[in-house]
């Protein structure tokens, strides 16, 4: 069963944690992010306690921990915020609401049409050119991915799989092009976006098209690995409970 | 050496994938078989002799896997394909059953020093059986389970986040470490609806080193089910006719309640068993318990042939000194090439492990360098010795394990200096 404290931490880590990796990847995307420079703490009771922080056409986003932001949505608990996420609610602004006024009131505005946009570019199926399907593969890998790590360490069955984690990193990647690594330490995985430089266990999608596949539901892993478009080597016990987590994502990442 | 390609292979996996989910799922295909990489390894047998197999593109491959076990005597063995013929031509699967049934239960009752003997198809079958006939009979739910273990596929024997099995399935498993006496003497204190503890007669499991049992592990289980009322189960499937033709209990000293056997009771014909004492015949066969093919008569000829054969052959001994002839040449192997090869297990079910790195890549590339040169071993899983392995046939395995081993060491010069 889905839990709303689960899918609010995907909601903040794998869906607008995305955002950097789209300002990063579409100059549409960083113009409108360039738009805003600001600081924005989502405090959630009983979930997820995160900041993003645009700066300059850039976006990152990290756990709150004690810096000054401009701007403070509050949620009444994970199921808020999950509807925020949404478009279904609104979070009640405890700072900065002339920020809030400027950019994140109405659908036209920065905050909401990059998010917007982020969102209709992972949910793509029809594409015009290579590079368009490449984008949205690439956003939707690290969504996965980003939600493997919020499901590991919040979802009840996902939590059985990392209990038996061993410790260190897994390399996620589409071969020469886009890497991740998720790192195991006491059970608790911690997503980093980058190639992993001491990686245990290794998954990689042969290309952007078997990852779309993937991703999409339209390929199985089991086959992938039969025909070579998914590569697992390294310690596998680790990559056996990942799957385990992987077969988690199609809940939470619609 | 040549090394071997796969295009006839790769094709027909590919027609396969049309048809058969995951082209070849389970045990024998290239995910859960640990295939890495997939292009190293034969998907598909032509045909196969003794302790060999040749693939679709007519490599032949030197088999420590033994189709994971059922082959203990080499592949179409002509003393118990005939015996098997010959049944086929009377009558095979019938309406009543063939009275070859009651004979292959008095000989294996009688081989393996057990009241009775109940047959169905596959492992899971009496592993689950075993189970059921525990808490019918304890009239208790629990079950304990050894961490690492393999009884099969079945809900019962996953854990909750295993896709298809529920919170529910697992609710009533009670897990703890192998010869670890204290965790077992706690778990009996603070639980007393536990109907069963189901073990493999040492820890086989996948990925690490195998643990044979620490001296008097073995007897104080026993003492504890037996105070405490609680069924004692050996799950003799993987190794059941390779340690001890009584059974893996007689070979490490104790008698358990229940003990289950398939892979090598019939050299690859379809048949399993659950055998156990006196007290728990009525139990059993309270239980309505039954499937299409599980008393088809051609198994049972097998079964009868195999086991005549084992124990004129003294089957055990030769299995353990020829697992020991390949383990101790690998061990020399691998102190020559500088390599840090750990071997563990019992003989006849070596476990191999490279170890010098933690992500089992050093060990991957040298197995899969093996295969390549017609060595089929796994570097996952325990490896089976038969008894066709000539003391030629392991000597040729060791030259090509020891070819696989330098080209691995070539291709990581930053681990091997």
């Amino acid at each position: 069963m889905q839990s709303p404290r689960t899918q609010a931490f995907v909601n903040m880590y794998a869906a607008m944690g995305t955002l950097d990796k789209y300002v990063e990847l579409d100059p549409k995307a960083k113009e409108i992010a360039s738009t805003m420079n600001l600081t924005i703490r989502f405090k959630v009771k009983d979930g997820p306690d995160a900041v993003l922080d645009f700066k300059d056409g850039a976006v990152s986003i990290a756990p709150y921990d004690g810096q000054k932001t401009n701007v403070l949505l509050f949620c009444t608990g994970p199921e808020q915020f999950n509807k925020v996420v949404d478009g279904k609610a609104m979070p009640i602004p405890l700072k900065g609401l002339v920020n809030v006024l400027k950019f994140m009131a109405k659908p036209d505005q920065p905050f909401n049409v990059l998010t917007t946009n982020m969102a209709d570019t992972m949910r793509k199926t029809e594409f015009a050119t290579k590079e368009e399907k490449a984008l949205t593969t690439r956003l939707a890998f690290y969504a996965m991915t980003a939600a493997l790590a919020q499901i590991a360490n919040e979802d009840e069955l996902g939590r059985i799989s990392a209990g038996n984690m061993a410790d260190g990193e897994i390399s996620v990647g589409i071969k020469d092009d886009t890497y991740v690594t998720l790192a195991v330490k006491d059970h608790k995985i911690t997503y980093i976006k980058k190639k992993a430089e001491n990686a245990r266990a290794f998954m990689e999608f042969a290309d952007i098209d078997t990852t779309k596949g993937l991703i999409d539901g339209n390929l199985d892993a089991m086959s992938c690995i039969c025909n070579g478009g998914l590569e697992l080597k390294g310690f596998v016990p680790m990559l056996e409970q990942l799957n385990k987590v992987l077969n988690l994502v199609p809940k939470y990442l619609a | 050496m040549k090394t071997y390609t796969y295009k006839k292979n790769q094709e027909m996996m590919q027609r396969a994938l049309k048809v058969i989910p995951s082209g070849v799922y389970g045990h024998l295909g290239p995910a859960e078989g640990c295939m890495i990489p997939t292009s190293a390894f034969p998907f598909f047998s032509s045909r196969a002799e003794g302790t060999f197999f040749w693939d679709l593109d007519g490599n032949r491959f030197i088999d420590f896997m033994c189709a994971y076990g059922p082959n203990i005597l080499g592949y179409n063995d002509k003393d118990i394909d005939n015996a098997a013929a010959e049944q086929f031509k009377i009558g095979n699967c019938t309406t009543v059953p063939s009275s070859i049934m009651v004979e292959f239960a008095e000989l294996l009752t009688a081989t393996v020093r057990k009241d009775w003997a109940f047959f169905a198809k596959n492992g899971g079958d009496v592993t689950l059986l075993s189970t059921m006939v525990s808490r019918f009979y304890t009239g208790k739910k629990k079950i304990i389970f050894i961490n690492g273990y393999y009884h099969g596929v079945a809900p019962w024997t996953q854990r909750a986040d295993s896709p298809g099995t529920l919170r529910e399935d697992c609710v009533n498993s009670i897990y703890i470490d192998f010869n670890d006496i204290e965790a077992l003497k706690k778990v009996v204190a603070e639980d007393k609806d536990i109907a069963c503890l189901i073990a493999t007669p040492y820890f086989h499991g996948n990925f690490k080193d195998n643990v044979t049992p620490a001296e008097g592990y073995w007897k104080a289980v026993r003492e504890i089910c037996t105070k405490e009322g609680i069924v004692l189960i050996f799950d003799d499937v993987r190794c059941g006719f390779r340690l001890d033709l009584q059974g893996s209990d007689h070979f490490y000293g104790i008698e358990v309640d229940l003990i289950c056997f398939c892979k090598a009771i019939a050299n690859g014909y379809n048949i399993s068993a659950l055998c156990g004492k006196e007290f728990l015949k009525q139990a059993v066969g309270s239980i309505m318990y039954t499937g299409s093919y599980w008393m088809s008569a051609v198994p049972f000829a097998a079964g009868i042939a195999t086991i005549n054969k084992l124990v004129r052959a003294r089957a055990p001994e030769y299995l353990r000194q020829q697992g020991l002839r390949f383990t101790k040449g690998l061990a020399k192997i691998a102190k020559e090439n500088k390599v840090d090869l750990s071997i563990s297990g019992e003989p006849a079910l070596f476990y191999l492990l490279i170890k010098d790195d933690n992500s089992l890549i050093l060990h991957q590339q040298w197995i899969a360098e093996c295969a390549k040169r017609g060595l089929f071993l796994t570097n996952h899983h325990n490896h089976f010795i038969n008894m066709s392995m000539s003391d030629e046939i392991i000597d040729e395995a060791l030259d090509i394990a020891n070819e696989a081993m330098k080209v691995m060491v070539a291709n990581n010069p930053q681990v091997y200096r």
